[in-house]
């Protein structure tokens, strides 16, 4: 069940920054990337709020105070990203840095703090990933 | 100079916070549409502020086929982040973190083939790392799903003890 539902996800997921890339062809990223992001995070909103709506059950407080921290994190993860490029960082550095060193960072608190154990061949795929990461961003 | 460090500190954390409280919505058993629905509402809300607070949006307002543009892919944003949260209850957060940050080959990968992009060594084999890395992944996990039903456990995550 967890490759099927992660496969999903890494496919979907993977597919919802390609609009950037089109909005970049046309020509319309310069001037338009704020109303588009507004538009992005209003249609998926109202996406989830169709499935909601279909069977609504009332949300508890936890779920509204992680949600909203995600969503918080989300929109100063982006920000921070984009005021290290505007004081002159470069992008090979910011990328690689933020992705690999978060996913590090993600990686050890889930084995540190939720003790969750990951075998020999998972480390290794890590690894993997987190170097693949780097040279994605880099390139 | 020395700011922009802090920046990409403090963004660094933001985007590990955001893997730890995916984790943390699972140990809370927070149902994954309802953290969906927050999270893009939140998102929304904020995205919405900083363009009208700043005034950095353009008086003509949008064009159509930007708002055309953003529909399917803020659909499959909103899909991706409910799959995923409903995947971590099957799994570690440490590599279902890292799954979901392996599909950034995805558009690498549309826009060679769509955009006939060019790609150099680095490139080529940055996606074939991230493939290697995925059957890991696959492997790992069925490794461990295989030792689980030997032992005639359930290869679930701890917090959760219902099916899907």
């Amino acid at each position: 069940m967890w490759i099927r539902l992660m496969l999903i996800a890494f496919f979907i997921n993977g597919l919802s920054p390609f609009g950037l890339r089109i909005l970049a062809d046309l020509g319309l990223a310069s001037q338009h990337t704020r109303g588009y992001l507004i538009f992005w995070y209003l249609s998926g909103l109202s996406f989830v709020l169709v499935l909601f709506l279909r069977a609504p059950r009332r949300p508890t407080l936890k779920e509204i105070l992680v949600g909203a921290a995600l969503g918080v994190f989300s929109v100063c993860g982006q920000t921070f990203l984009g005021l290290a490029l505007a004081r002159g960082l470069a992008g090979n550095v910011v990328y690689p840095v933020t992705l690999a060193g978060g996913l590090l960072i993600v990686a050890l608190s889930g084995v540190l703090v939720f003790k969750e154990q990951i075998g020999k061949v998972g480390i290794l795929g890590i690894s993997l990933g987190i170097l693949s990461l780097a040279l994605l961003s880099l390139s | 100079m020395y700011c922009a460090y802090i920046f990409i500190l403090l963004g660094l954390m933001s985007f590990a916070a955001m893997g730890v409280f995916h984790k943390l919505g699972d140990i809370l058993h927070c149902d994954p549409l309802h953290l969906t629905l927050f999270t893009m509402g939140f998102a929304a809300s904020f995205a919405v502020i900083n363009a009208f607070l700043f005034n950095s949006y353009p008086s003509g307002g949008v064009p159509g086929r930007v708002i055309l543009i953003a529909v399917p892919f803020g659909i499959c944003t909103a899909a991706g982040f409910w799959f995923f949260q409903r995947g971590l209850r099957f799994g570690n957060i440490a590599t279902s973190w890292l799954l979901i940050n392996l599909s950034s080959a995805v558009p690498t990968a549309l826009s060679i083939l769509v955009y006939r992009e060019s790609v150099n060594g680095r490139k080529a084999l940055a996606l074939l790392l991230v493939l290697v890395s995925l059957l890991l992944l696959w492997w790992d996990r069925y490794r461990d799903r295989d030792k689980d039903a030997k032992l005639g456990r359930i290869a679930a995550s701890p917090t959760i003890g219902e099916g899907d």
